[in-house]
């Protein structure tokens, strides 16, 4: 039985490429073809086709919608996204609405046919790129990276604990006494204390001073 | 020898008379700073309408440091002259020319206050035509170029894939073909970005910025950490577009000029201010002898936070890397 194959995108060229890709592959049957949302929502759902290629920028549409909106109207039809987007953003948006794979548009032939036949059959396709990138993306979220303290910043709040005035600080670590300022408003901020003796107290807790 | 202070000109009418009408602000002190001479325009700048400035000591009504600084040099003789073409004082921008005579020195002083908010609506307006374009063209690349030849490519690869058997000669031709193709694909896709970033115009600032770290961290020429305090505070689109283009600079000058091994960006928000920090360990520079190139892409930061209406504050020494901060204040919703 042939996988019905249906291309939601807004570049008939583009359109073009793939069903000249797939005609010569016996197991593909490309059922329609739609470049709106109102036309795919509605040919996803008469046509009864079995994977969706879904771009996401399409001219006036977005795919990561159309596809929320297939999955909230209770259809499950696998949903592949194909996309010139490789930033871990849109990759994320796309599963979360309710898509079956990701693949770039740069795809290679043969990695876009096993992408097909995966989500086909019922798992999840990601080519390597895209994988790579949801997980730094996903990484970067979970590391909590708000409260790091930058080198500078470490020495500026040692010598704030070691009760040097702004101009010494400025003038040991060679910076103006306008930035140590910063630094100083940017430890408050991120460390979430509300004066000094709170960065004191941070300080010698962390072990950047002697108590 | 000091003037006499009855016989000065302020007390002769027909002086009086021009320097009162001249367009400019002009005030005469002697050198001991003490101010023997003012017109009403000059006043009006310094925001004293009411009193006169006269016998009262020039320094003390031009409580920007710069100025102090100018001022105390040419009372104590250092210097002879100085020019200070655009100086903000209050809500005004001044223009100030300061010329010493034997026993005595004019300041003329001129409100170019008008003038500035016309060159930077005028700045405003051609940053603005510059982003739209280079937004159209990125926009034309990644939804319209790039797709189209990514088509092509998956043409050349089913015909490479159909002639296998029976041309394996042009089918292998077409693989380098693709090889080639794919690469022109990845440049394109890459100046796009630069462009204009999708992903600032879909998730915004912080997202955009995570993007830039990641791309210049995969060319493994230096590591560039992100750290992001800003919490996605709603800012128009115009002013992350403004941050993003600073950062973007000053990362590029980080990795590029500098040479820098290590560079922290990070984005603070507290109360309504938002502060933009860029930190690297690069060979830094001396502020006073920037070349050329590297003087462009800090006048265009420097444009831009003016547009922003935010301060641009550069700490740097050769060999101490920088340090640059760009701080704007958020409008309360």
């Amino acid at each position: 039985m042939k996988i019905k194959v249906y291309l939601a995108d807004d570049h008939a060229m583009f359109r073009d490429g793939i069903k000249a890709m797939l005609k010569d592959e016996s197991d593909f049957d490309i059922v329609g073809e739609g470049d709106n949302e109102k036309t795919i929502l509605s040919e996803c759902t008469e046509l009864e086709p079995d994977v969706v290629l879904m771009d996401i920028s399409m001219q006036g549409t977005d795919g990561i919608q159309v596809t929320r909106k297939l999955r909230e109207a209770g259809s499950q039809v696998k949903i592949l996204a194909v996309s010139m987007h490789n930033e871990s953003n849109y990759i994320k948006s796309m599963l979360d609405s309710g898509a079956n794979g990701y693949i770039l548009k740069t795809t290679g032939r043969n990695e876009m046919i096993t992408a097909i036949q995966t989500v086909y059959n019922g798992a999840t396709f990601l080519s390597n790129e895209v994988s790579q990138n949801l997980i730094k993306g996903l990484q970067l979220q979970a590391s909590e990276s708000h409260a790091k303290l930058t080198p500078r910043e470490i020495d500026v709040l040692k010598m704030i604990a070691g009760e040097y005035s702004n101009q010494e600080i400025a003038d040991t670590l060679f910076i103006s006494s306008r930035t140590v300022d910063t630094h100083r408003r940017n430890l408050l901020e991120k460390l979430g204390l509300k004066n000094t003796a709170g960065l004191v107290k941070f300080a010698i807790k962390k072990g950047y001073v002697e108590s | 020898m000091q003037p006499d202070l009855e016989n000065i000109p302020s007390q002769n009418a027909f002086l009086r008379d021009v320097i009162e009408e001249a367009p400019y602000g002009i005030i005469v002190f002697d050198a001991n700073g003490v101010i023997l001479l003012e017109n009403d325009l000059a006043a009006s700048f310094i925001g004293s309408n009411d009193a006169s400035l006269v016998k009262t000591n020039v320094k003390e009504h031009f409580n920007v440091f710069e100025m102090e600084e100018l001022l105390t040099q040419v009372i104590e003789g250092s210097r002879e002259r100085f020019d200070i073409m655009e100086l903000f004082a209050d809500d005004k921008v001044l223009t100030v020319r300061c010329r010493k005579s034997d026993s005595w020195s004019i300041l003329t002083v001129q409100d170019i206050t008008k003038w500035k908010h016309i060159e930077m609506s005028a700045v405003q307006s051609i940053i603005e035509t510059q982003e739209k374009e280079r937004q159209r063209i990125a926009i034309e690349i990644h939804d319209g170029i790039g797709p189209q030849l990514s088509s092509t490519i998956h043409q050349l690869e089913t015909i490479s894939e159909n002639l296998k058997d029976s041309d394996p000669i042009t089918s292998k031709a077409l693989e380098s073909l693709v090889e080639q193709s794919t690469e022109v694909s990845t440049e394109l896709r890459s100046i796009s970005h630069s462009l204009m970033p999708r992903v600032l115009l879909d998730y915004g600032l912080t997202a955009a910025l995570q993007t830039l770290v990641e791309r210049v961290n995969s060319s493994n020429r230096c590591k560039v950490e992100f750290i992001d305090a800003f919490s996605g505070a709603a800012v128009d689109q115009s002013v992350e577009l403004n941050l993003y283009r600073i950062c973007q600079e000053l990362v590029n000058n980080a990795v590029k000029h500098a040479k820098a091994k290590s560079i922290f960006v990070q984005l603070v928000k507290n109360d309504q201010r938002l502060t933009l920090m860029v930190e690297d360990d690069g060979e830094g520079f001396d502020l006073r002898g920037l070349s050329k190139s590297r003087g462009i892409g800090l006048s265009n930061i420097e444009m831009r936070t003016k547009v922003l209406g935010g301060e641009l504050n550069i700490d740097s020494a050769p060999g101490r890397g920088s340090v640059v901060t760009v701080e704007i204040a958020l409008n309360e919703d």
